[in-house]
């Protein structure tokens, strides 16, 4: 309005004061000048704006406040204008009066006087500095713009972000190679296809709508959905942005997006986590509580106030303090707690303190602690009753001082090792015993390994433990539940042990090895059985002595009559000439003969006395030269060569001399007899002695014919014999007598020839006083 | 002949009794077989010459050491002895307490028995003697009268003759005279061979004062006085 009429007036002739005026006051720089291109006239506005007196402006021109810059190119565009009387329009930048430089659009119309005579320009000029400005920043911006897109290419391009452009209707208009990569498809695979496609179906539709809620006033929209890469369901986060026309249509839709599963499983973990923590927290079967070091508890759940015994009102009245419920004794606990917390750590080490009730009393409890992240002074805590914990140590501290007081307890010596082998435990007398066995404590302690100990005594010659360890393992194994052995020791007394091994019933296994002194079991069981020995003696001897008795009296009358009648008869013969000399022989063969049937008779009866042995301490060695004089003259009858191979050293045997001899002498008859088929030369016996493993041994050897293998078994019964002549009882009584003295008779064939009979009887050592 | 020895045997073993009886006869004795301990008593006859037993221990009924019991009741007991099978230490002790001879172990050396018996036969002929001499020492203290039996019995104990006149009550002339009328009685020259008389008929007192035995060889009057 005021530049129109400004404009508007410019030529009025006649209304010049008023025009002069108007232009004068006018909002506008307006100027005029005359036809030889100086200024004339210059507003109030104008000179306001150029801070110059009118007749500077006039006379010097404005063009001096005009910027250098600018100069030529705002001289130029007016002489231009000048010459041709034509209409310019030029932009330049003047110094207005603060000195700073402003834009203006400086205008000039050429004016003519009525005559059609130029009469000069009348121009306006408008401050543009604000839209330059404005301009410029545009121009810069627009500028940014072009940069940015350039960016913007290379940034989607290269970006690890899935970027994609689609049409309303789905088509894909753009794919970054991310997308593709994702995908797995080039980008002209994907530019057949459509949007959706990518989703899982059971998202679709979340999707569409999603696409459907996007307008121009709400542009951008987020979502999350499922979407198919190469066959496996993912999470993803799109953001999706709507680009509309003037009329609000959609054009184009630009989205980004990104894979979230494994986010989406941090989220789900932690939500799983916070509901545990709950669900615990609801439990009520861990005490938990919030803490704060100021000493509040800010919140705790049924469990824990049942512990320390305050209400859910006084909770939320804050007067649950786990500082002041604290003694004062554990205070220094929950200080170092948070001291630990203070220095960074995000859990306290659990510990152990006790709580003072509400009643009064006094309750342990176990205590963790954990900080909020990025906290340091509150958190969460959960707070165990132990009490039946302590309750149950207290216990099972008596119970262990209880089996261990039963272990100490027990007379014999107890170990228990576990499946290795290794000693877990053992009691005062096993390790005091077996010590001294084993050379050293620490071999038999606990944790010295038994087996391995064992095994060195293995080593050592030590058959018992073979079998031990054998049964050791077998009960370990689990080939056994138990095993148990005698054991005799080599100590003074002999003792002897039982070793028993029990598995341990436990899930991790192990065994119980006890050894138990059972020397007077074993000594009594011995009595018993020598006892039942000599029954077993006296019995067959009993019978054996009434059959004999009987059987010695019936011969022994016949002989009795045998040998009267041969004598009668040879007395008779003596006093007269015989016309039968031979007769006389006769008889006295007769006679013999009698008397040596009485004397075997007589021998046998005696043998079978039912006396009681003389039981003392012999000398085998003696005993063996005794017998051999009794029979050195049958040997040589027999030209049969006797051998001696005592060995000096043997110790003595308990026995009855008289039946040991007895046996002796039937051995050494024997084996002549068993030689009576061999040539001279060869027949002789070797007597020998030795000692051997606490027995004593007296050999008699032949070079006979051996035994038959087919009666080995036989020969020892009664009423067997080889020979022609034989009773059978010999040896039979042989080992009657033997065995009555706890000893052994044995038989077996020479490698070469002959056979060889062993009397092993236990050596006797005197008791020491 | 009638001095041939007479050996009884008793056996239950027939053979036994043969053959054992045979060898005893080859030593020049009669042989008087038994098979039975009980038939050897009913059939007893004591006989006047030597004899003696041979008797088997182990019998059925009756034992041999149960016959040795049953003679010793008897007055007729001759030297034994025992033949057995098997002998026993007791049994043995018990037959040689009882006075056997001997005890042999069936079977036997023919010298062992002959020697046994020859030694039971020279024991049981001494036996005789004694018990001859005893009957004949009774008979002369039956002949004395009983002041001759007071003083014989005061005389053994060795007083002298006053002595004894003071214990009687008498003088010593008196005594000497009954002292002598004794020693012709008794048929004995000296005081040693009528104290070995009186103790063999038992007349030997320690003490004066004492009485013989109511029944004893004394002579009755003696015993009444």
């Amino acid at each position: 309005m005021q530049v129109q009429s400004g404009n508007g007036n410019v030529g009025a002739v006649g209304h010049e004061e008023y025009t002069s005026r108007v232009i004068g006051f006018a909002p506008l720089m307006i100027w005029g000048s005359g036809p030889y291109q100086f200024c004339t006239f210059f507003n109030r506005k104008w000179l306001r704006f150029a801070g110059g007196p009118v007749m500077t402006e006039v006379q010097e021109g404005w063009s001096g406040e005009v910027h250098p810059d600018d100069l030529t190119r705002c001289l130029r565009s007016h002489q231009r204008a000048f010459i041709q009387r034509r209409q310019f329009r030029v932009e330049y930048r003047v110094r207005d009066l603060t000195g700073g430089y402003r834009w203006i659009l400086d205008e000039g119309m050429p004016s003519f006087g009525p005559d059609g005579k130029f009469a000069g320009y009348m121009g306006s000029c408008v401050d543009i500095t604000k839209q330059k400005e404005l301009e410029e920043e545009l121009e810069q911006s627009e500028d940014e713009l072009r940069t940015s897109e350039r960016r913007y290419r290379g940034v989607v391009e290269d970006q690890t972000e899935l970027i994609c452009r689609f049409l309303p209707d789905g088509t894909f208009t753009f794919v970054n190679d991310a997308y593709c990569r994702y995908f797995g498809l080039t980008q002209d695979e994907l530019m057949a296809r459509s949007v959706w496609s990518q989703i899982s179906p059971e998202h679709e539709e979340k999707a569409r709508e999603l696409i459907a809620s996007i307008t121009a006033e709400n542009p951008v929209a987020t979502i999350e959905y499922h979407v198919v890469s190469n066959g496996e369901i993912r999470w993803h986060q799109w953001t999706d942005r709507g680009f509309f026309d003037a009329a609000g249509h959609a054009l184009e839709y630009q989205a980004v997006g990104r894979d979230i599963t494994e986010r989406k499983k941090r989220e789900e973990d932690l939500r799983e986590s916070e509901g545990k923590f709950r669900a615990i927290f609801d439990l009520n079967i861990v005490p938990l509580l919030y803490w704060h070091a100021n000493g509040h508890v800010t919140d705790g759940n049924d469990a824990y106030l049942r512990l320390v015994g305050y209400s859910r009102e006084e909770l939320n009245a804050g007067k649950v303090r786990w500082d002041s419920m604290t003694p004062v004794e554990d205070r220094h606990l929950d200080q170092e707690a948070l001291e630990e917390l203070r220095n960074g750590r995000q859990f306290v080490t659990p510990f152990e303190k006790h709580y003072r009730r509400k009643d009064g009393t006094l309750v342990p409890v176990l205590i963790g602690a954990a900080v909020f992240p990025g906290f340091q002074d509150r958190g969460v805590a959960f707070a165990v009753d132990l009490s039946d914990q302590k309750r149950l140590e207290l216990e099972l501290r008596q119970e262990k001082a209880l089996n261990a007081a039963i272990i100490a307890s027990l007379s014999g010596h107890v170990a228990v090792i576990d499946r290795a082998g290794r000693i877990i435990a053992a009691n005062e007398s096993w390790v005091r015993f077996a010590g001294e066995g084993a050379g050293g404590k620490d071999k038999v302690d606990i944790g010295a390994d038994y087996l391995e100990v064992c095994a060195e005594a293995l080593r050592c010659g030590d058959d018992t433990a073979a079998k031990a360890v054998a049964g050791i393992r077998s009960v370990l194994t689990g080939g056994k539940s138990e095993f148990a052995m005698q054991c005799q020791c080599e100590s003074t007394p002999l003792q002897w042990f039982e070793v028993r091994v029990e598995q341990l019933r436990r899930p991790e296994g192990g065994a119980v090895i006890s050894h138990i002194d059972v020397t007077n079991r074993v000594r009594a069981e011995m009595e018993a059985e020598n006892h039942r020995r000599e029954l077993a003696h006296v019995a067959r001897v009993t019978l054996l002595g009434e059959l004999t008795a009987s059987i010695a009296h019936e011969l022994n009358q016949p002989l009795t009559a045998i040998l009267s009648n041969a004598q009668a008869g040879q007395r008779i013969l003596s006093k007269k000439k015989s016309r039968f000399p031979i007769v006389r022989d006769i008889l006295s063969d007769i006679a013999d003969d009698s008397r040596r049937a009485g004397e075997v008779i007589h021998r046998l009866r005696s043998l079978l006395e039912k006396g009681e042995p003389q039981r003392q301490s012999l000398d085998v060695n003696g005993l063996v030269e005794q017998t051999l004089r009794l029979v050195h003259s049958e040997m040589i009858i027999r030209r049969v060569a006797v051998e001696k191979q005592l060995d000096t050293t043997v110790p003595p045997v308990l026995g009855d001399r008289i039946q040991l001899q007895q046996v002796v002498l039937n051995l050494i008859v024997n084996a002549a007899e068993a030689m009576a088929e061999c040539v001279p030369t060869e027949r002789k016996v070797v007597l020998s002695t030795f000692a051997t493993d606490g027995r004593v041994g007296i050999r008699v050897r032949d070079f006979g014919t051996g035994l038959d293998p087919k009666y080995r078994e036989q020969i020892f019964e009664p009423f067997f014999t080889t020979k022609e002549h034989g009773m059978g009882v010999g040896l039979w009584i042989n080992r009657a007598i033997i065995e009555s003295h706890l000893g052994e008779l044995l038989a077996a064939n020479n490698d070469d020839k002959g056979c060889t009979f062993d009397v092993m009887l236990p050596a006797y050592r005197r008791k020491r006083p | 002949m009638t001095e041939i020895p007479i050996v009884f045997l008793v056996d239950d073993d027939p053979s036994i009794l043969r053959s054992v009886g045979r060898l005893i006869r080859s030593g020049g004795y009669n042989v008087y077989p038994y098979s039975s301990a009980r038939e050897f008593l009913t059939q007893l006859q004591p006989p006047q010459q030597p004899c003696c037993l041979v008797l088997d221990l182990a019998m059925p009924e009756l034992s041999g050491i149960e016959l040795q019991k049953r003679l010793a009741e008897t007055q007729f007991n001759p030297p034994i002895i025992f033949i057995s099978g098997h002998g026993d230490v007791p049994t043995t002790v018990r037959a040689m307490k009882g006075g056997a001879v001997d005890f042999l172990t069936k079977p036997f050396e023919d010298r062992e028995l002959l020697q046994a018996v020859r030694q039971a036969l020279q024991k049981d002929k001494l036996a005789r003697r004694d018990r001859l001499e005893q009957t004949e020492v009774m008979t002369q203290l039956k002949s004395l009268t009983g002041r001759e039996g007071q003083v014989l019995r005061l005389v053994v104990t060795g007083m002298l003759n006053k002595q004894i006149a003071a214990t009687l009550g008498t003088c010593e002339k008196t005594i000497k005279v009954h002292r002598g009328r004794v020693m012709r009685k008794m048929h004995v020259q000296s005081l040693a061979e009528l104290v070995r008389k009186a103790e063999k008929a038992g007349v030997f007192m320690s003490s004066p004062g004492l009485r013989p035995p109511a029944q004893g060889p004394l002579n009755p009057r003696m015993s009444a006085i």
